[in-house]
Order: structure tokens, then sequence, then C-alpha cells
């Protein structure tokens, strides 16, 4: 029986500061193996990546509740489901996300924020902030207007996304986590009691809605997937947003072609998805004992499913560590794949690529980074920037 | 076994056979038909399987389902006539014979 790949050098000090370089060394050396500093198998290569994804028998996504931080901070909603459970409550969220309800309601949204956040940053002026200024709140109120949720502030949306990941991420069980989880959870139900009782009168193309109306959902399981979405629909977008306008300052090549129009922005979004994945890596559960690409994993095996390390696999993308428009190779991870790919997915791309970047772009004057070279890239499981100082030319 | 015929943009026209219940989508995927992404593996979520049903057939395999229709409206290729996701298609003994336009662009 060969030896399963154990690769003991890989530190999680150094995956939080940049990844890329261990992946790089994971793909070349072991595309599956087992990191005994997270005590669980990475797979790093984009085949093994979709292989997990085609048998979620094998690969689940259950957990038990007792050992779970998502269980705990949000409950168990439709990402700790296998199917047919997962399928219900997939189906149950789809309507108010899904290209129909974009054009009917979240289009006007976008380009209404897009309004106002554009006028924020003109008015911070060249230096600003643009994550502070413009993505984050941008996202955070994109977010609110699809929940269906009334008079929520964008600092308090943020406050609540960042608290549920701060649980979900919470692997030392620290008390103090849970309490302001718990405090969290308190204020999102008295919001989310009122959208409930809107929404029952009055049905709309919102998130609670969707969930309200939808057949065999209890109440909590309305709650827990409502928690779900506000962890998980804000600070995604709001990362690739501001990586965009990085990667185009970064790269002169990609930030001509999209001047010249030689390139469009649904290249420039993808390849920055793919580039500088916003989600990592998530977990599966190994339900019996299996093989992956010749590696032996025994049951009960957590297994890391690396989409930013895939989406770099010199396997699958020529010249994979360099940000390039127009691949050929279209086919990214970054948001996932098989029955749990982001449900988010096309607000994602109209958000972004269809309002945000073509508005930016006809509002401002050669928009880029300030100091591109002095930028902090952080995290690896979920991965961004939070500050990014902009410039642009001004008219006199 | 059912005979089914993927046409690539190029015209270059692959003969796969089909065993019954599967679909369109799992049947290209499983002969590594170039073209059909599939990114939800079949669940109806992504439109990334996107087929044009030659016409001979287009009464026979008949029309997208609720969701399915509301899906094509976001294919990365405009939608036609005869637009189907081919997860939704299921290959039964009176599909002998399909012939199937594999979408340009599936993001």
């Amino acid at each position: 029986m060969p030896e399963v790949p154990v690769a003991d050098w890989v530190d999680v000090g150094q995956l939080t500061i940049n990844p890329y370089p261990v992946y790089s060394r994971l793909l070349v050396e072991s595309p599956v193996a087992y990191v005994p500093q997270l005590d669980r198998y990475l797979v790093t290569s984009f085949e093994g990546c979709r292989q997990i994804e085609l048998d979620q028998t094998t690969f689940s996504s259950f957990e038990e509740e007792r050992s779970s931080t998502m269980i705990r901070a949000l409950g168990r909603s439709m990402l700790r489901h296998d199917d047919p459970r997962h399928q219900e409550l997939r189906a149950a969220i789809a309507p108010s996300l899904r290209p129909k309800a974009i054009s009917e309601s979240w289009n006007d949204v976008f380009h209404r924020l897009a309004d106002t956040y554009i006028s924020r940053l003109k008015a911070a002026g060249p230096g600003a902030d643009f994550f502070t200024v413009f993505a984050a709140p941008y996202a955070a109120d994109a977010l609110t207007a699809i929940l269906g949720f009334d008079g929520v502030s964008a600092e308090t949306m943020m406050d609540w996304s960042h608290t549920l990941i701060r649980g979900i991420s919470n692997v030392t069980r620290d008390d103090e986590v849970w309490v302001q989880t718990d405090r969290v959870r308190s204020e999102i139900d008295m919001v989310l009691d009122k959208a409930i009782q809107r929404v029952q009168r009055t049905p709309d193309n919102s998130v609670v809605s969707s969930l309200v109306h939808a057949h065999g959902l209890s109440d909590e399981d309305v709650r827990n997937n409502v928690r779900l979405a506000i962890s998980g629909g804000m600070n995604e977008p709001s990362h690739v947003m501001t990586s965009m306008i990085w990667c185009l300052t970064e790269f002169p090549n990609a930030r001509a072609k999209i001047e010249s129009g030689e390139a469009t922005w649904s290249q420039v979004f993808e390849e920055t998805a793919r580039f500088h994945s916003p989600v990592g890596m998530y977990p599966r559960k190994v339900t019996r004992e299996t093989e992956l690409l010749g590696v032996h994993i025994p049951k009960d095996a957590t297994v890391g499913v690396v989409v930013a390390a895939a989406n770099r696999d010199p396997s699958h993308f020529n010249n994979p560590d360099t940000f390039v428009l127009g691949r050929e190779e279209k086919t990214h991870l970054a948001f996932g794949n098989g029955p749990h790919v982001c449900a988010g997915k096309w607000v994602a791309r109209a958000m972004i690529r269809d309002v945000v970047m073509p508005r930016l772009a006809s509002e401002f004057n050669a928009l880029k980074a300030l100091i591109p070279e002095e930028t902090r890239f952080t995290g690896w499981v979920f991965r961004g920037t939070d500050n990014l100082p902009v410039t642009w030319n001004q008219a006199n | 076994m059912t005979k089914i015929t993927y046409i690539q943009p190029d015209g270059t026209e692959i003969d796969v056979h089909a065993r019954e219940g599967e679909s369109v989508m799992e049947l290209a995927i499983r002969n590594n038909v170039k073209g059909i992404v599939a990114e939800c593996g079949g669940a109806c979520a992504c439109a990334t399987c996107h087929v044009f049903v030659d016409e001979a057939f287009a009464d026979v395999v008949g029309a997208p389902g609720e969701l399915e229709d509301d899906m094509l409206d976001g294919a990365a290729t405009p939608r036609e006539q005869t637009s189907r996701l081919s997860c939704q298609i299921k290959v039964r003994a009176d599909l002998e014979g399909l012939r199937v336009r594999v979408a340009p662009e599936q993001f």
C-alpha cells in the first residue's frame, strides 16, 4: 500500500500571509496530502477538487452538530446538508437569486447603490480607501436589499456578517466569540421577524420571501439560511471588486486590453476570481474509506477542498500564476462545483461585472490603486484585502 | 442504447450511445464531449450545459420547465428557440438519433 503523502512542512501562519507558494509546492509534490497542523487532507489539484464534488455520498457536507462551529454559529443551513434535503433548501432560496429576480428587482438596486457610493467616493477624493468607502458598504447594502430587510445600515450588516464569520471560524471555541454570535443572532431575529410578517402579506423577490413561501421549510430553516446568506453574501463580492481594481493596476497589459475593448468585464471578473479566489477552501467529511487520485483516505477524515489552489493548477491552466484575460481554459472553481455551487453566483456577476465595474469605468478617469505594491492580502480560507487607497484623474 | 449526436460549434459531430435514464449532460460528461461544463452537476443551478436541440426533435424533447426556462435567460450564449439545459433532458428510447448543438460559450 503506497504511503499517504504527509505535508508536515505546511504552516498555517504562512498560509494566512500568502498561501500561493504553499499551493504551488503541494500541486507539484502531493496534490492530495495529509497536513498534520490542520489534521485534514488538503486537496489542491483541479481534478481532485472536481472529483470530490461529483461524489457527495463519500464527501459529505453533513457535519455532526456538536463538532461544527458553522452549525453553532448559523444553525444547520443548506451548506451542512446533503441531497435530498440540501436540494430542497437550495430550491427554496433559488427564486430570489436567479436571472429573473435580478432583471426584475436587483439590477435597479445595483444601479441605485452605484449612484450613492460613486458620489461618496468622489466626495472622499483621490487617496480614499476604495474598500471602506465603496466596496464594503456597497456589498452590505446590496445584501440587505436582496435579503428583504428594511432599515439596516451598512455598518450593522457588516457587523452581523463579520461576527457570524468569526463564529464559523471559532475553532478554539472562544466563549466571547459565542457571546457576540448570539448577540448578532438576536439582532437579526428582530429585523427578520418584521420581514417575515411583511412577505407573508406581500410576497416579493427577496431571499426572506422565497424561503418563507417555499414548501417544507420550518421557521428554523428560514432563519438558518438567512444567517447563511448574511455570512456568505457580502465579503466575497467586496473582496472581488477591490481585487479587480488592484489587478488592473498591477497588470498594465490587462488594463490596456479592457480600456481598448479587446477584453470584456466578464473576462476581468472571472480571471480575478480565479487569480485571487475569495473563498480559498471549504471542508468535506469522508463517510467511508476511499481513494482519491491514488491516495487512501480513511473514514471520518476531514478533507479541505482548496479551490484557490485548484485555480492555479498548472495541469489545468497555462501560466497559472499569471493574470491573463481571455484564457482558453474558461472553467474555474472560485464558485465551487457540484450541488453546492455558489447560489449567489448570478447576483455576484450581475452586481460586479455588469453594473459596478462598467459604472466605475465610465464615471472615473483612470481609477487605480495608489500604491499597489503596499497592498496586503490576508487569509487563506477567505482571502482579500480590506484596504485599497485609490486615485483617479479629476477634471479641472 | 440510444444514439445521441453532439455537434460542436466548428461542425464536428460526436456520436455517443446513452443509457436509459441518464441525462444528455451526463452522457456528454461521461464521453468527454467538450463544451458541456455542468458546473453544478445537474442541479439546474448554473446554465453551463446549454445546448440547441435540432428542430426535428424539438417537439419530442419538449419545452424547458419553469426553473430551467429562467436559468436559460441567464445563459452565456443567448438562448434560441430550441435551447435546453442538457442536464434536464433525460434520455428515452424515443430520443433515438437526437441531435444537439453545443452552445459556443457556457460562461
